[in-house]
């Protein structure tokens, strides 16, 4: 039953890709959650995924790039954590090795089979057929590119029953205290792969404006982000009025000419 | 000219709009959300090329070309080239490479939208909210993540499909001439930043048990040094170090492998500690 019930939650999982318009539901926030709440441990799943969220914060598929499978990290992690009693380390040590097994099944077959699919679906445009050409899309691409993952997901949750409790119980002290450690540094790498994507020279500053109210005045993030709001929205009026201005500079400028 | 039977109607909208939630099954490396553009715009091409079977068959092959942009902003752009398609249907004269153009130079300022807008600033917003309830485990969370993101895509998703229509490629002229995108996405990565810089010394965690001296001269690094200097130090160097790597173009992999073997070792030695 259980395992019926995480084949549900992977398919909802890769859904994110071809039936909810990425929604953004295949983020470990939810995907833990999700996974927590099928074995019984709602509020241990989502606070697992909240720390995933935090690592994983800066993967975000940016056209080509799919840096990593966020759903089978998440589902597998958060099971072998969950059955474990372990927390976030256990999660990310196990989802993580997974994920790349995935990714790399994903991959395979975008780069063998995807093309002849591709070309197949073109063929059935050119003959106008549109109905043919929907379903084709639709169930060629779902089955194509999804199933093996839902499939994998579901067979390492299985594999993870049984082999999970016996692999963590072999790791001694200091390497699962070590696993802690890194997983409270990930975020930083999350944060790094947020900032490689919007830093420009001219908001640099505004980082550490967050920083430093943060780490000194310790206002709450909730705080600070809507401190934030207010800020923007008072350099947006400004910047409108210096814009104002100049314009009307300019028209006096061009009066003087006559 | 036009007789009304083909003109588009709300119904018609609905259709292609459901559509555009599943239209990334087909996506793939070559052609990416090409062939799934086409499958969203099946609904609106049927009821245009109504009685032209020709041109439908032209038209749908033609809109499996490369595509991609942000899936919720798709719409906008299905809307804008469904008023284009009507006219290519009228008219023999039209060239229907306009419309390939014309989609193909709406990706770019879509995707600014969509990319670093949406996903880029305001999910990070949208999860920074919610982590706060999340990370005590409170299942408003996951919820206030899911609603707070979806309920503008969702929006968007509907409204550009029906105004991209309505406006055709004027709508685009519009938002461009008084430079709406650009100052969107300037303010709102601003506020990205600010709340990045936030979550820096919030949420990532360091601790060195390291200290000097014993008695009442002993000095932990910590407590007696970094709190009371600068708190938050080590994640800063931390966020720095990550972000150097990622410039020099380390993979995402490696950066996570060497972090693991880093807090092992750190803890073997009881450099750092959990």
């Amino acid at each position: 039953m259980k395992t019926f019930l995480i084949f549900l939650v992977a398919i909802f999982g890769y859904a994110e890709y071809f039936l909810f318009g990425r929604s953004q539901t295949y983020r470990p926030i939810v995907m833990c959650a999700l996974t927590g709440l099928v074995l019984g441990q709602l509020s241990t799943g989502i606070i697992i995924g909240a720390q995933m969220e935090l690592s994983f914060i800066g993967v975000q598929e940016i056209g080509l790039s799919t840096p990593q499978d966020m759903v089978s990290a998440s589902i597998v992690g958060t099971s072998v954590a969950l059955q474990t009693n372990g927390n976030f380390a256990t999660a990310i040590t196990f989802g993580l090795p997974v994920s790349m097994v995935v990714l790399f099944v994903q991959n395979l077959v975008y780069v063998l089979v995807s093309p002849v699919f591709v070309k197949k679906c073109e063929e059935i445009a050119a003959r106008g057929k549109t109905k043919l050409y929907s379903q084709f899309t639709f169930w060629g691409g779902t089955l194509l590119h999804f199933a093996p993952s839902i499939l994998l997901v579901t067979l390492t949750y299985v594999l993870g029953n049984h082999f999970a409790k016996s692999i963590v119980s072999l790791i001694p002290k200091f390497v699962q205290d070590g696993l802690v450690v890194a997983s409270e540094i990930l975020p930083a790498f999350g944060f790094a792969m947020l900032l490689e994507v919007i830093m420009k020279k001219d908001v640099f500053p505004f980082f550490f404006l967050g920083f430093l109210v943060a780490a000194y005045l310790k206002v709450p993030i909730m705080g600070i982000a809507f401190f934030g709001v207010v800020l923007v929205v008072i350099m947006y009026f400004r910047d409108e009025q210096a814009e104002k201005n100049n314009a009307s500079n300019a028209g006096v400028s061009d009066d003087d000419d006559f | 000219m036009m007789t009304t039977s083909n003109k588009l109607t709300n119904k018609d909208f609905r259709k292609s709009f459901w559509r555009t939630f599943a239209m990334g099954a087909s996506w793939e490396y070559s052609k990416q959300l090409g062939p799934g553009y086409a499958y969203a715009m099946v609904p609106l091409l049927e009821k245009i090329f109504k009685n032209k079977p020709e041109k439908l068959k032209e038209s749908l092959e033609r809109n499996t070309e490369f595509f991609n942009v942000s899936n919720f902003c798709a719409s906008t752009v299905m809307g804008i080239s469904a008023s284009m398609e009507e006219r290519y249907a009228e008219d023999d004269e039209f060239d229907p490479t306009t419309i390939s153009n014309i989609k193909a130079s709406l990706m770019g300022p879509f995707s600014a939208i969509g990319d670093s807008l949406m996903m880029g600033t305001w999910r990070i917003i949208c999860t920074t909210i919610a982590a706060t309830f999340a990370l005590k485990g409170n299942i408003i969370g996951p919820l206030i993540f899911i609603l707070a993101y979806n309920i503008p895509t969702t929006l968007i998703r509907w409204y550009g499909l029906k105004y991209g229509y309505k406006f055709g490629v004027g709508f685009l002229d519009k938002l461009n001439s008084s430079g709406t995108i650009e100052k969107l996405s300037y303010y709102s990565s601003i506020l990205g930043m600010i709340v990045i810089g936030a979550m820096t010394s919030n949420y990532v965690v360091i601790n060195t048990p390291i200290s000097f001296g014993q008695g009442k001269a002993k000095l932990t690094l910590q407590a007696d040094v970094f709190d009371q200097i600068v708190p938050g130090l080590l994640p800063l160097v931390a966020v720095y170090i990550m972000y150097k790597l990622l410039k020099k173009g380390v993979s995402v992999g490696w950066i996570m492998l060497g972090t693991f073997v880093l807090g092992i070792v750190c803890s073997y030695f009881k450099i750092l500690v959990p």
